[in-house]
């Protein structure tokens, strides 16, 4: 059994990877870490005035599943509201990406960094 | 022997015996025998007075099989049926072979097993049959020499053998009947020679560059404690590359094109020898007798250094990644031990020196020093040296995965973790009424299991159906002192032990080498039932003096008047079997009285480990004061 | 004398459970039990002493494996502390520390591109290795105090920071091996 194509296709070709200045009132940063691996996400948001995403970026620095996860999950959550982005579970994006058992923690990574930085964003206004 | 050596002095029961232990070096190109006899340990020659056995073993039409000096001598002449450097195949794989087969003559028969086998006059050989013949010479010189049976022997290994080559080695001395005491690692080995020699303490690295491959270690030596700090190193790496990249100049400069196997032979053992000239010349003629011609070549030492440069720096950076690994850097190392032929050649010494800032050590005979070292550990495990305080701490070379799914290896055992050492994984099911999971074990650093060395496939069945995610099964994965991995399963909510079925990638199974073991033998004189009993009877007699012995030292005190009597009774009942001579049953009464004696056992290595540590007080005590 | 097997790993060595170690005597301790049950003292002894012998070997090197190194001993007294932490799936630490950890990961990436690599992973190396020394004290003095929520947040760091040595080893190997080709 191949190493998931789409995994390595956004591990290969990451989209949106970048950063947006945390200080705008319009972006949202979620950061989080997974201790056991290392792994550390930065994701951003850029939410418009209707509350809809218009853009997300992302910045990690770990395995090729959890690039992978956050590269999707920015795809994912362009043009979706902040409540249809909420509701983005990491068992999506497992399957999605048809992670293995044990790389099913990037995925949690990856929902938890969505999560925090719409909190961030949500904490601005 | 003791079950634990602490049976006092003169009250052995058994008087004294030496055991016909011995070390024995199966190298790329030359093996070699040893044995510690009243203390000294040296090689054992054969009746020309030559230590050195050339690995080659030559197969004759009417199907005699001619080993050493003499198989050397047709190389040239008979390519086909002559093997040279079968270390290169053991436990590869047929896939194996596209990588590594470009220089070998020989003809491998393509069929669905996984072991190639080499095509001669002779029948199909595989590397494991191949190197048996070896180590037989061996045993055969050994048992001359020292007038008896051996009691077994220790075998060296590269380091840098996966589980596969391991297990492969541990074949061929088995078709070769004898009993392994121990795989030991070359430079670890090298080592202990060394480290005894001298009784130096510190941190020391070995440089041992072989034929065919390339180890290197990191050692603490500490009160003849000998513990590897890492190991690193190349399987495929070693002089005969040296020889190659020789001959690959030479065909340049010939202009030759087309190979024949003889004139390949011919290129090669030219090149190599132009190569051990070059250790004492700056400059050497190469003749060749060509199609075309007699043709002389001229080589000096400066083209034959550049040749070889990209070989020693990869060396050298498995040294480098070696330091790292034991967390120890340059200047830490105490001293450098060269090893293998390979380490004559002045380039390799010279760089070395300067990656180490020191000069090495090369005082004890390349060739020689991994077949004593051997020979000193098979000296004190078979029991010959009661006093002797020496241990070997060592490391597995490369980390132990298994696939999960997606193709990517989780690592289970990383890389230069002391051994013995055990790992236990739980896994679930992933279906609801799920009843069997597949297990694929791997071996090597990368992440993804297609860049990893395939061990073993196997399925846990008859795990009781549950829905999805309910079941635990914990596998357990355990590496034993010879580097050897063994897997078990359980399912742990219910209890049921899995049925375990341990399919080797690579490897013979118990069936390939028993059939073998009746091939090598002619029919007539093969009584597997004589065998068997024999081995029976040795295994008995070695469980009644251990446990004699243990007896005297403790019985009384950790022993009650009740266990005591079922020791007794089963121990009697295992002699009288013993007697009656039939080998099922004397391994039933040889399984009885270990399991009666089992908690007795524990008992007493728990008592050493209690003593040990109340000593160990005291000394802290005393020292600090 | 109780038996190997129901001992924790401190107990095994006659330690105290505590995050200070002394490694000269947890490696002296370590060679003397080895001596006393390594597998090679059993080789001729039947194959039930050798399967336990192999078992109790395997258990003390797992211990001395597991308190050598800072980190997973900090791992294993939060563990003997009654936390649950081998399946923790949190992922949110504190924010300034995972900037910081972004900001370290994205000198490490570019170090290549840097003048004197080697010189800049050295000085990265004993930055991140001070780091780890001031956390490793705060982690000692958490744990005594009891304070185990603290001492678990701490611990995570660590896990952080050694991957943070372990990636910069890396890097310096490979730059040294291309060096030499």
């Amino acid at each position: 059994m191949a190493y998931s194509e789409k995994v390595l296709d956004h591990y290969e070709n990451p989209r949106n990877v970048g950063s947006f200045d945390k200080d705008d009132k319009g972006v949202g940063t979620g950061m989080v870490g997974a201790p056991a691996c290392g792994d550390v996400m930065r994701l951003q948001i850029k939410v418009n005035d209707a509350g809809v995403i218009e853009d997300a970026v992302f910045k990690t620095y770990g395995c090729g599943s959890a690039i992978a996860s956050s590269s999707l999950l920015t795809e994912w959550v362009k043009g979706k509201t902040l409540d249809e982005a909420k509701a983005i579970k990491n068992q999506d994006i497992a399957d999605e990406l048809a992670l293995p058992p044990v790389k099913v923690h990037c995925s949690v990574l990856a929902e938890d960094a969505i999560k925090s930085a719409i909190a961030d964003y949500q904490s601005k206004k | 022997m003791a079950l634990l050596q602490i049976a006092e002095p003169g009250q052995s029961t058994a008087p004294h015996q030496h055991r016909l232990a011995v070390g024995i070096d199966l190298g790329t190109t030359n093996s070699l025998v040893a044995t510690v006899r009243s203390g000294q340990a040296s090689t054992l020659a054969d009746d020309q007075d030559r230590s050195i056995l050339p690995s080659v073993v030559r197969y004759t039409a009417d199907k005699e099989v001619v080993v050493g000096h003499q198989a050397q001598d047709q190389a040239i002449t008979d390519p086909h049926n002559t093997i040279v450097s079968v270390k290169r195949l053991m436990g590869r794989a047929v896939q194996d072979l596209k990588t590594l087969s470009q220089h070998l003559p020989y003809q491998f028969v393509a069929d669905d097993s996984s072991v190639p086998r080499i095509k001669t006059v002779a029948g199909d050989f595989s590397a494991v049959e191949v190197s048996a013949e070896i180590l037989k010479t061996l045993k055969v010189r050994a048992e001359k020499s020292l007038g008896g049976d051996l009691v077994g022997a220790v075998i060296t290994v590269p380091a840098y053998f996966d589980d596969a080559q391991r297990q492969a080695t541990k074949d061929a001395a088995r078709l070769a009947g004898l009993n392994v005491l121990r795989l030991l690692n070359e430079p670890t080995a090298a080592a202990v020679a060394y480290g005894l020699d001298s009784g130096e303490e510190g941190v020391v690295a070995i440089y041992d560059l072989g034929g065919g491959t390339f180890d290197v270690s990191i050692l603490r030596l500490n009160k003849g404690v000998f513990e590897v700090l890492s190991t690193g190193g190349d399987s495929a790496l070693g002089g005969d590359d040296f020889d190659l990249a020789i001959a690959e100049w030479i065909m340049t400069e010939a202009g030759i094109t087309e190979l024949t196997s003889s004139l390949n032979r011919q290129i090669i053992s030219a090149a190599c020898s132009a190569k051990e000239s070059l250790t004492e010349l700056d400059t050497v003629t190469i003749s060749l007798d060509l199609d075309s011609g007699k043709r002389q070549l001229e080589l000096t030492k400066l083209k034959f250094n550049k040749l070889v440069d990209s070989l020693i720096t990869k060396t050298l950076t498995s040294c480098r990644r070696a330091l790292r690994d034991a967390g120890i850097e340059k200047q830490d190392i105490k001293n450098i031990v060269m090893v293998g032929g390979s380490t004559r050649v002045p380039a390799v010494r010279e760089r070395v020196a300067e990656f180490f800032n020191t000069e090495p050590l090369v005082n004890i005979d390349p060739d020689k020093v991994v077949a004593i070292g051997a020979s000193l550990q098979a000296d004190i495990l078979a029991g010959n040296n009661q006093d002797g305080d020496l241990l070997l701490l060592d490391v597995i070379p490369l980390s132990l995965g298994i696939e999960t799914m997606g193709g990517l290896s989780e690592k289970i055992i990383h890389r230069n973790t002391p051994i013995p050492v055990t790992r236990a994984q739980d896994f679930t099911t992933y279906k609801d009424g799920q009843t069997a999971l597949a297990v694929h074990v791997v071996q090597g650093e990368r992440e993804l299991v297609s860049d990893c060395r395939s061990l073993a496939r196997f399925e846990l069945r008859g795990i009781p159906p549950m829905v999805a995610g309910a079941a635990r099964i914990r596998v357990t994965y355990q590496v034993d002192a010879d580097g050897l991995l063994s897997v078990s399963s359980r399912e742990e909510t219910s209890g049921v032990e899995a049925s375990v079925v341990v399919k080797p990638s690579y490897g013979l199974s118990d069936n390939e080498i028993e059939g073998m073991l009746r091939d090598s033998m002619d029919h007539a004189e093969y009584d597997m039932e004589a065998r068997k009993l024999r081995e029976e009877q040795v295994e008995a007699d070695r469980v009644i003096e251990a446990i004699d012995a243990a007896l005297i030292a403790d019985g009384e005190r950790l022993l009650s008047a009740e266990e005591r009597q079922q020791i007794d009774k089963s121990r009697s009942r295992l002699t009288e079997v013993r007697k009656a001579g039939k080998a099922e049953d004397i391994k039933q009464a040889v399984n009885e009285l270990e399991k009666t004696c089992e908690s007795y056992i524990a008992r007493r290595m728990n008592q050493s480990i209690h003593d040990a540590m109340a000593g160990h007080k005291i000394d802290e005590y005393i020292s600090d004061k | 004398m109780s038996d190997l097997f129901s001992k924790n790993y401190f107990e095994i060595f006659n330690l105290p459970a505590s995050f200070d170690v002394d490694i000269n005597l947890l490696t002296s301790v370590y060679r003397n039990l080895q001596k006393e049950v390594h597998p090679d003292r059993f080789v001729s002894s039947g194959e039930r002493q050798s399967r336990m012998a192999v078992q109790m070997a395997s258990l003390i090197n797992q211990a001395f494996d597991t308190l050598k190194s800072p980190v997973s001993r900090a791992h294993y007294l939060l563990k003997l502390a009654g936390m649950d932490i081998d399946h923790e799936q949190d992922t949110s630490m504190d924010m300034s520390f995972l900037m910081e950890q972004i900001e370290l990961r994205e000198q490490i990436e570019s170090v290549r591109s840097h003048s004197d690599p080697l010189s800049e992973v050295d000085r990265l190396l004993k930055q991140v290795k001070e780091q780890m020394k001031t956390v490793m004290q705060s982690f000692a003095a958490a744990y005594q105090q009891k304070s185990f929520d603290n001492a678990h947040e701490l611990s995570r760091k660590m896990q952080f920071l050694n991957k943070n040595i372990q990636e910069l080893d890396d890097v310096a190997v490979a730059i040294e091996d291309e060096l030499l080709d």
